[in-house]
């Protein structure tokens, strides 16, 4: 027969799995927007596999003053229509509300974007404007044209990937153990009584 | 004692690490260097054509005419037609009516950098009932498709298939300088033929069918019109003036000849070039005069010139070379007179 110790050990284990999934789920969980603004001199863009960083939607808003644009292209497409323009290129997330940037340190001026035939999708406006890019491709990269503050917004589609498991399988493990160790116990008390009517004769 | 402690220790470790290192933050997805894919989509080759009928809407309407907003949506050809409809009375072989409206079939060719090019292929009755080929061309990132001509489907031509617009054409590279040789029983790679197809064009234009040439292209309605065309302007001043004709390729900025090369679905390949023919009459001495087209008349400001009359017209002309053995052949033409000049 398995040591009591044994199925209470596991059956501690199963507890302690499963409250460290409901922490990844509820306490740990990831926040449901990823991202943070940048100032932007005249030209703002996200570099190889930015735009996709998540998987899901990416937002993006610029405010700033005069004619402001926003583009998303083919990232090798965008590469070209830049060349040496003087900008900042966003390449990821810092922290969940901050962005890794550097600048492109080019010494051109920025071409006029409603020149160019590259945008897939687009937006612009006087002073403000924002496009919403629906799971984009991870070949596409965006162009933000014009200078004010750029906020990059990405739904966050990570999630514990272990969380959900962690809980059902603890929670399992847990109720596995407790009822090995109920099994173990009803089958220790028929045999102790046993013994104990034995031992007068 | 120890070893408990250790244990819990271990188990907390690994609990902190399972919490910290799920919630990493995303990292940029490396992007392996797929191929390119289709110069537009279908979405932008709308966005593009549209713009180019606008353009040609505002031109085409009364002090509407702006040669720097011409220039920005269309090239070649098309541009020189519409510089011309505007001085004068001719009017442009392209109007937003053949540019706007449902296209059938987008021909997209898969290319990485820049010139590029695109066509639509309307299958017929778009409006005036006829099919047609409208060619747009881009210089670079950072500059707008052009309009570089819309062309009629001759009679009984089919144009294609074409693979699916989203897997796009294969484009042909043209070679800048393709070997020059005679014409031959032996087939030669598609793109030699396709880059020496507009000086072979020009030659059988130039000398007809005793170019040595001429075998080579099937025998088309535009060529035969215009040998006719010229032939009977000669005609009507043989009596006064002394007429020249010549033809030579229109070439872009870049000095190209081909404006756009793809091959269709069954490997032949579809190319586009501009030919120009300039007709000048000099009137000979004590002869008299010889009048001025009327529509051009207020371009040129006299009725009669007593000198040298010039006349160019540019045609933009769509061939099918066959991946295998076959004549070339002429499937789509505009045709337009550019320029009218006195001297």
């Amino acid at each position: 027969m398995v040591p009591r110790a044994v199925w209470t050990s596991i059956a501690g284990l199963g507890i302690v799995a499963t409250t460290v999934g409901v922490v990844m789920l509820a306490v740990a969980a990831p926040p449901d927007v990823l991202g943070a603004s940048v100032s932007s001199p005249g030209l703002v863009t996200t570099g190889a596999g930015v735009a996709a960083l998540t998987g899901e939607d990416i937002r993006v808003e610029v405010q700033g003053r005069g004619r402001v644009f926003i583009g998303v292209a083919r990232t090798a497409d965008l590469a070209v229509w830049v060349g040496d323009a003087t900008g900042v290129e966003v390449t990821g997330l810092l922290a969940a509300d901050a962005l890794r940037a550097q600048p492109l340190t080019g010494s051109a001026v920025v071409p006029d974007p409603t020149m160019s035939d590259i945008w897939l999708d687009s937006a612009a406006g006087e002073g403000s404007t924002a496009l919403v890019l629906t799971r984009p491709d991870p070949e596409w990269s965006v162009a933000v044209v014009g200078p004010g503050d750029v906020d990059l917004e990405w739904t966050s589609g990570a999630r514990h990937p272990a969380a959900w498991p962690t809980t059902v399988i603890g929670l399992l493990v847990a109720v596995a153990a407790v009822l090995a160790l109920s099994r173990r116990n009803a089958i220790a008390a028929r045999r102790r009584p046993r013994r104990r009517h034995r031992r007068p004769r | 004692m120890r070893g408990a402690h250790r244990g819990r220790s271990a188990i907390l470790a690994v609990v902190m690490c399972l919490i910290t290192a799920c919630a990493a933050l995303p990292e940029p997805v490396e992007v392996e260097s797929s191929p390119p894919g289709p110069v537009v989509t279908a979405t932008q080759a709308d966005r593009i054509a549209d713009d180019a009928a606008a353009v040609l809407t505002r031109l085409d309407t009364a002090g509407g005419w702006d040669q720097t907003v011409a220039a920005t949506r269309l090239a070649g050809p098309a541009l020189l037609w519409a510089v011309a409809a505007n001085t004068s009375a001719q009017p442009n072989p392209i109007s937003a009516a053949t540019v706007e409206g449902p296209r059938d079939v987008l021909v997209a060719p898969v290319v990485s950098g820049w010139p590029r090019a695109f066509a639509t292929v309307t299958q017929g009755d778009g409006g005036d009932g006829s099919a047609r080929i409208a060619v747009y061309t881009n210089d670079s990132a950072r500059t707008p498709y052009r309009l570089w001509a819309v062309m009629a489907v001759l009679d009984g031509e089919v144009v294609g298939p074409f693979p699916p617009a989203t897997d796009g054409a294969v484009a042909l590279t043209v070679p800048s300088s393709a070997p020059s040789t005679a014409p031959s029983a032996s087939p030669r790679p598609l793109p030699d033929v396709v880059a020496q197809l507009p000086q072979r064009y020009l030659d059988v234009l130039t000398l007809g069918d005793a170019s040595v040439y001429a075998p080579e292209f099937a025998a088309d309605g535009f060529a035969a019109a215009l040998a006719e065309r010229t032939a009977a302007e000669t005609d009507r001043l043989t009596s006064v003036a002394t007429t020249t004709v010549s033809h030579e390729v229109v070439v872009d900025d870049q000095g190209r000849e081909v404006a756009m090369a793809a091959l269709t679905a069954t490997g032949d390949a579809l190319v586009m070039v501009a030919f120009r023919t300039t007709l000048t009459s000099t009137v000979r001495a004590g002869r008299g005069v010889i009048g001025v087209p009327t529509e051009f008349v207020a371009a040129v400001g006299v009725e009669q010139v007593s000198g040298t009359l010039t006349t160019e017209s540019v045609a933009a002309l769509a061939f099918v070379v066959p991946a295998e053995r076959g004549n070339i052949r002429v499937v789509a033409v505009a045709d337009g007179v550019a320029e009218v000049r006195v001297s």
